[in-house]
């Protein structure tokens, strides 16, 4: 089966990092006003180029015995897992995850671990009995 | 079996854990400077003492373990009581580890290694029950298989590292020189006189400096040098005497002379063999072979000694695993350079800058800038054969030969395991040569890394393993 990041779970992200930026720019806004509004604009632009390139363009393809994940544009990655024994799925979802719908999957394993950012809930559940079904989860 | 006590050794372990209390009581009288409030803090240390200890007995006493037919049980803790079942198909590796004190005790501590997640079991017992508890658990091999024990130029070798006491020495020697030169000088210079200059003549503070520095310099370097020779010194202890027993199922060691270790590692469970060739090793080509197991990772000890044209003793020990063959490595031609010089290049640089300042500015630091130089020079030239060598095979039965360079060691490891992970990445600097570099995740955490090689011939080589 083969997932990707949903543009509203993105978006979603997207919010919460904007979000951390924004408590470095209100204390610098208080000190020098425009310097405030250059950080906040420039953190932004940072997060928007994260989503766009980083996360947005992350596929996930799981069979019975690996998950790979392969996502990035400008430093484009690969990770492979074996999916034998000892995996774990973990299901994070906050209130306006919710209401667009989409979760945040971390898998891990003995050897390591990947994050599935910004998925739908179905495809979590789907993920989830997927793995269930090999009885390690 | 019935449930059992640990030893007392316990209690005072739990002591141990929380010995950072101890200093509670103290901290508020030693920064006030406080001679009247010592006293009091240190009544109040003797009752943190009692309540400790008091607490450590308590722990002890509702500690047990029980071994039954398929299985332990450890129970710990009061007031968060925590059972813990531990199955023998789940062990990797049992050891049992006994120090001076332990001896001297009649205990001895059992590690015990999990075999498909992180982390281990520590437990102290009796000596009388150490060792049948860990043959209860993994039972070792039968008292007629192969023993390897290093002999002759084996023994030399492992000895051989011994020779960096003759570098100690003379780093000994010059830092007494170097201190000795300062006392001397000092002995001109006025304390008033150093105070005052401190205070209001930078130059003449930088001229202090310069005195000072080469000594402290030198005493670093000492201090390094001696941490390394009491490092090698207790590796020396660690591997006397040692020896190897593997009957194609287990592996036993046993090594130490101050110090016992056995061990017993499950081969099913083994994630990776690794052939370490440290300089060292090269000089007295004696490579020593290390095995890992799902969370034991088995670095302080090799489980034998490759020498070449005798690789029965390995092939005993671990069958199918030809840690020696000779792999092709891919062309070299697209291969990025700075992946493997740009760390010893950077340092490298800056030794020579800081060597050629201090020739006119400070020339009694030179020589310590120009030793720093040559190490440099010789990590680059360990880490140019990473781009001649560094490598991965694809071979039968899901193996994997992974060569690599980290530091000035050439590592050949062979990971037996299909539980392994994988993370390819690239820069945008690789992206056009369709290059990239790989980090290999064994369970349990230890990772691998191979750099600038093809990304395409990687892919193709993990579609195959998994078909």
């Amino acid at each position: 089966m083969e997932v990707s990041p949903i543009p509203g779970g993105v978006v979603v992200f997207g919010c919460y990092l904007g979000a951390v930026g924004l408590v470095p720019a209100l204390a610098l806004f208080a000190l020098v006003p425009l310097a405030g509004l250059l950080f906040w604009l420039a953190w932004l632009g940072i997060t928007f180029l994260a989503a766009r390139f980083g996360m947005a363009t992350i596929r996930i393809h799981i069979s019975p015995r690996q998950l790979v994940a392969r996502g990035g544009t400008i430093f484009p990655w690969e990770v492979r897992l074996p999916l034998d024994a000892g995996v774990r799925l973990y299901r994070i979802s906050t209130p306006l995850m919710r209401l667009l719908g989409c979760c945040l999957v971390r898998v891990t394993t003995p050897s390591g671990g990947v994050w599935l950012p910004a998925i739908t809930q179905m495809d979590a559940r789907a993920i989830a009995r997927f793995l269930g079904g090999e009885g390690s989860v | 079996m019935k449930r059992k006590r640990f030893p007392v050794l316990y209690a005072l372990q739990q002591f141990r854990k929380r010995w950072i209390l101890l200093l509670l009581p103290l901290i508020n009288a030693l920064v006030r400077f406080d001679l009247p409030g010592l006293i009091t803090s240190l009544i109040a240390e003797a009752a943190v003492i009692l309540v400790l200890a008091g607490g450590s007995v308590l722990v002890w006493q509702n500690a047990w373990w029980q071994l039954e037919e398929n299985a332990l049980t450890v129970a710990t803790g009061i007031w968060w009581h925590q059972e813990v079942t531990l199955r023998p198909e789940d062990l990797a590796c049992v050891e049992v580890y006994r120090s001076p004190l332990q001896r001297l005790l009649g205990a001895a501590r059992v590690n015990l290694y999990y075999a498909h997640q992180k982390g281990s079991v520590m437990l102290y017992l009796p000596w009388g029950d150490a060792q049948p508890l860990a043959d209860a658990l993994m039972a070792p091999p039968a008292p007629d298989s192969r023993i390897y024990r290093p002999k002759g130029l084996d023994r030399v070798g492992l000895a051989a590292v011994s020779s960096n006491l003759f570098a100690g020495i003379w780093l000994v020697i010059l830092t007494r020189q170097q201190t000795a030169q300062v006392l001397d000088e000092l002995a001109f210079v006025d304390r008033q006189q150093l105070e005052q200059a401190a205070l209001s003549q930078l130059e003449l503070v930088e001229e202090y400096a310069a005195l000072f520095l080469p000594a402290g310099l030198a005493w670093l370097l000492t201090g390094v040098m001696l941490f390394w020779i009491w490092a090698l010194a207790a590796s020396a202890l660690h591997t006397a005497r040692f020896s190897v027993a593997g009957d194609g199922q287990r592996i036993r060691t046993r090594s130490g002379v101050l110090t016992l270790v056995t061990r017993t590692v499950d081969l099913s469970c083994v994630t990776a063999v690794d052939l370490s060739q440290s300089p060292a090793a090269r000089i007295t080509r004696c490579y020593p072979v290390y095995l890992r197991a799902g969370s034991f990772a088995g670095k302080d000890v090799p489980i034998c000694i490759y020498r070449v044209g005798r690789e029965h003793y390995l092939n005993a020990l671990i069958p199918d695993c030809p840690l020696w063959t000779k792999m092709g490595v891919a062309p070299l031609k697209d291969r990025s350079i700075p992946a493997f010089l740009a760390r010893p290049g950077f340092c490298g640089g800056l030794c020579l800058v800081l060597y050629l300042v201090s020739r006119w500015a400070l020339p009694q630091v030179s020589w310590a800038l120009g030793l720093l130089g040559l190490v440099c020079a010789l990590w680059g030239f360990f880490q140019l054969e990473g781009f001649f060598r560094e490598g991965i095979n694809f071979l039968a039965r899901d193996r994997i030969l992974v060569r690599y360079v980290k530091g000035f060691t050439h590592h050949r490891v062979m990971v037996v395991t299909p539980q392994a992970g994988y993370l390819l990445y690239q820069t945008p600097y690789n992206l056009p040569y369709g290059r990239c570099n790989l980090r290999i995740c064994l369970p349990a955490g230890q990772r691998l890394r191979v750099r600038s090689i093809h990304r395409e011939a990687v892919a193709r080589g993990f579609q195959s393993e998994r078909q």
